[in-house]
């Protein structure tokens, strides 16, 4: 009998034996032959970035390694159902009770939060490029006034839904730091309390699974905003809420793929003064009649609405407001008040700029990320009545195009 | 090329693997040359060069060798290598330090893996002068040992000896192949899921300013490197050998549960093997080994720690690192192990581990100051201002610290379970093999059988879950550091 049984084990051992090698061999060779024969994708729409491409070869990137660096990344990023891999790392990382990938906070709720850090350095030298600029502007302009607003970061206003002692910068000291630094004429508004108000009564000031604040929260900016320059903010009462979708699933959902993540509803407010409001987009630089602007889809010379419904059917939902970033964008409105306002922006204006409507009849946002033309025109050409600083408090203190923040070309 | 690479993984190793299976017999030692030349130049493109210069020197020298004199000069050129490419730039800037300042270093970056395959070839010339092996042989067969892409860039340290029969005509087996793949597998998923995971902690406290750290924050880093740098490393290791099982070689094992020890004596009998069998084999006996008196032994195990900390990277902290070992081994030899057998099991163990934990400090800091500044963070010296202190006892814990234990609880778990031999004899017992059998056989029946296929299944399903995740970290996450790039 025992000699039988070792019979037996060993043939059962020797099945066994082959099912692993044989499971092991196919998965080599079959993702292998997978990723030979797949065409290759230029971008990835979930992770919302362009993706590493075969490398060329060439004997100087052979001998200095460099082709081998870029062959891995093109192998990584190009992998086999690469969605489907860092979703099941991020579920395994969530499952082990980490509270983020590195990219994202796996947060409380079903919230994700974005990671920053800031850079106390840059923002002491964004302050000295806000106050220069309004030097030069309030010399040659005394009665035009410069606001500058901190849209402030998602995980600021519901600090409660992230992980427990996540670390996070010291938002606070941070804008506290630049109330203080700011020169004395320019008017700094910092919605932070308004935000967290509305968030702790359960309203979505800010989306759950993108950066960026909603058209509610948004909304709580403008009115402290209009309240800081003497203005009646428009009622809210007075727009017409609608949603636009209801399945948005934005910025920090590419950084962390949980498959249970609930999408987000985009709302937008609507009134009168929108409707038959005028949107063009310029380069602000000669000689570049066609050239892709901005991250966005609009051409130069064309007239379009405030809002952008084919965006809806994309990843990125959020570029339903104003159709995405550009160096340039007029937004002409139905108020007759002559009233024209510079905007110098980051994404956050976008979904704050229909507000505006009806107290400008120009609103012209410039971005600096894709802009560095010098400000001197708007004034000259278009009149500038009101300025406007308005971004993410991360990229107040983080951002490195305000050297472009003046008057003058570079 | 790293194991834990999409290249290696999914282009390199199916196709060498495929091939050295289907190629006839007489072909494959220069199949192995060959495509071990392809893997290390992938890394290395320049210095595969510097590999050929070795392996036609080591070859020839081989055969060429008589005399003690002969003999020297082999060793003597290798070690000039070495000594060349990884140690010049220190020697030039102590130097410098006392006063030479024209002196000027080659400024070379570190070939890869060249401690590794350059310890091989000493072992060679040495074995083949006392006979052990014979200097008689192929250039083909020696190249593919020199360059063999298993143990090439981070061990073990193989001998000839060990090899020699395999390398003459070795039998694939299916048996050897799954066995290959089992090792394999868990290496890959203890190096990609466990060290690659708790190393981003340590990432955190090897940038941090260790003048901010809070006691505790020091300690999960201290805690998070021992982990990072046994689990990559003997994750290594056992891709390797499992790589070596694939391909009908069967190298030595490397580490044997280094953290169980009792001792730090007991810690080195299982840390690295191959480099401390090494060191006893061709240094320490060699010197006189403890035949010629105490203080002679003193002086070669001081010699030998010396050299084992400068191994592993030209710098002074690893010097510092070797000499602390060789003094503790030193202490323990003359009198403290003779006191601690009377200390019960877990004293001992904690004992072991502390005295570790404070050495990968030493080992991880850039210079000995960063070391020292690390180590007062450690012991309260820090402050915790870096990052968010928690009440009024900042300079003991601080919010950062609670954040990653928090997020690393169940890895640390892992981690501490995973070094002991717990999941290898849980592993066997629920598989059906080896000496626990809850699996049972065929023979005990009906119910026999079915636990038999259940542990069948349950085998395939954990490696291949292992794999797939290991994967999935791979392509999801940027940290996949190699760590080994100083020795």
């Amino acid at each position: 009998m025992p000699l039988l049984g070792r019979e037996v084990v060993s043939l059962e051992g020797r099945i066994r034996d082959k099912a692993l090698a044989a499971l092991f061999m196919a998965a080599l060779a079959g993702f292998c032959l997978w990723g030979l024969l797949a065409p290759d994708k230029a971008e990835s729409a979930t992770e919302n970035r362009r993706l590493a491409q075969a490398p060329a070869l060439s004997a100087r990137a052979l001998f200095s390694g460099r082709f081998m660096e870029d062959f891995e990344s093109y192998a990584s990023e190009q992998f086999p159902l690469r969605d489907a891999w860092t979703g099941l790392a991020d579920v395994a990382g969530f499952a082990a009770g980490k509270g983020d990938n590195g990219r994202a906070y796996y947060g409380k709720e079903g919230r994700l939060f974005q990671m920053d850090s800031f850079d106390f350095r840059q923002l002491d030298r964004n302050i000295g490029h806000i106050n220069a600029f309004f030097g030069e502007m309030s010399e040659k302009y005394p009665k035009v006034r410069l606001a500058a607003l901190a849209a402030p970061s998602a995980w600021n206003v519901e600090g409660a839904l992230l992980p427990d002692f996540a670390p996070v910068p010291d938002e606070r000291a941070a804008l506290e730091r630049m109330r203080d630094g700011l020169a004395g004429g320019v008017v700094f508004i910092d919605p932070s309390e308004s935000l967290a108000g509305a968030a702790a009564e359960g309203e979505e000031a800010y989306f759950r699974t993108d950066h960026h604040w909603t058209a509610d929260g948004a909304y709580l900016a403008y009115r402290d905003w209009s309240e800081a320059m003497g203005r009646r903010a428009r009622e809210k009462e007075s727009f017409e809420r609608a949603v636009a979708s209801e399945s948005f699933l934005g910025s920090t959902d590419s950084k962390a793929r949980l498959p249970w993540t609930r999408p987000d509803r985009v709302a937008a407010y609507f009134d009168e003064a929108q409707t038959g409001a005028e949107v063009t987009v310029e380069s602000g630089a000669p000689g570049k009649p066609g050239a892709p602007l901005g991250d966005g889809l609009r051409q130069e010379g064309r007239v379009y609405g405030l809002y952008d419904y084919g965006r809806l059917s994309g990843k990125d939902k959020y570029a339903f407001f104003l159709g995405g970033n550009y160096p340039v964008a007029r937004v002409r409105t139905g108020a007759a008040n002559g009233r024209t306002l510079l905007v110098l922006k980051d994404s956050f204006a976008n979904c704050f700029a229909p507000f505006l409507c009806g107290d400008f009849e120009e609103v012209i946002l410039v971005d600096l990320r894709y802009y560095n033309g010098g400000l001197e025109r708007f004034f000259e050409e278009d009149g500038v009545d009101e300025a406007l600083a308005l971004y993410g408090a991360e990229r107040l203190v983080n951002e490195r195009n305000f050297y472009r923040m003046r008057m003058g070309a570079g | 090329m790293l194991f834990s690479s999409i290249t290696f993984l999914f282009y390199f190793l199916p196709v060498a693997l495929a091939l050295h299976w289907a190629l006839p017999r007489g072909w494959r030692n220069g199949f192995l040359l060959a495509a071990s030349l392809f893997f290390y130049a992938w890394g290395e493109p320049a210095y595969v060069l510097l590999m050929g210069f070795s392996i036609l020197f080591n070859y020839l020298a081989g055969r060429l060798v008589r005399g003690r004199g002969s003999l020297a000069l082999a060793v003597g050129v290798n070690l000039a290598l070495l000594g060349f490419f990884k140690y010049a730039d220190f020697v030039v800037g102590n130097i410098r330090l006392l006063g030479a300042a024209g002196l000027e270093g080659p400024g070379l970056p570190l070939p890869i893996g060249i401690s590794f395959y350059t310890f091989q070839a000493i072992s060679y010339q040495v074995d083949a002068y006392r006979g052990v092996v014979s200097g008689r042989r192929g250039l083909v067969g020696f190249g593919a040992y020199i360059s063999l892409f298993p143990q090439l860039i981070a061990g073990p340290i193989v001998r000839l000896s060990g090899i020699e029969g395999e390398l003459g005509g070795r039998e694939l087996s299916l048996e050897a192949f799954a066995a290959g793949v089992r090792l394999f597998v868990v290496g890959l998923g203890k190096k990609v899921l466990l060290a690659n995971n708790i190393g981003l902690v340590w990432d955190y406290y090897a940038q941090a300013d260790a003048g901010g750290l809070s006691v505790a924050g020091a300690w999960l880093g201290a805690v998070a490197f021992t982990f990072q740098i046994y689990f990559d490393f003997s994750g290594y290791s056992d891709m390797a050998v499992g790589l070596g099982r694939m391909l009908g070689f069967t190298f030595p094992r490397n580490f044997d549960y280094p953290y169980t020890a009792r001792s730090v004596t007991e810690f080195w009998r299982r840390w690295h093997m191959s480099l401390s069998s090494f060191f006893r084999d061709y240094l320490y006996i060699p010197l006189g080994g403890n035949r010629k008196g105490l203080a002679a032994q003193l002086r070669n195990i001081l010699c030998v720690w010396l050299l084992t900390g400068l191994w592993h990277g030209a710098s002074w902290n690893f010097a510092a690192w070797g000499l602390y070992f060789g003094v503790l081994l030193i202490v323990e030899k003359l009198f403290l192990l003779r006191l601690l057998d009377g200390a019960p099991g877990w004293a001992r163990r904690a004992y072991a581990m502390l005295l570790v934990v404070l050495s990968w400090v030493v080992f991880a800091s850039e210079s000995l100051s960063g070391a020292a500044a690390y180590l007062g963070a450690m012991f309260g010296l820090g402050g915790g201002a870096a990052s968010g202190a928690v009440g009024t006892a900042g300079w003991l814990v601080d919010g950062r610290a609670l954040y990653l234990l928090r997020s690393n609880l169940v890895l640390l778990a892992i981690l501490c379970a995973g070094s002991t031999r717990l999941p290898a004899a849980l592993g066997r017992a629920l598989a059906g093999r080896g000496g626990a059998r809850l699996g049972g056989t065929a023979a005990d029946g009906r119910g026999g059988a079915w636990r038999a296929t259940a542990g069948a299944v349950l085998e395939v399903l954990w490696h291949g879950g292992v794999f797939a995740l290991s994967v999935a970290f791979l392509i999801s996450s940027s940290f996949n550091p190699f760590l080994y790039f100083r020795f």
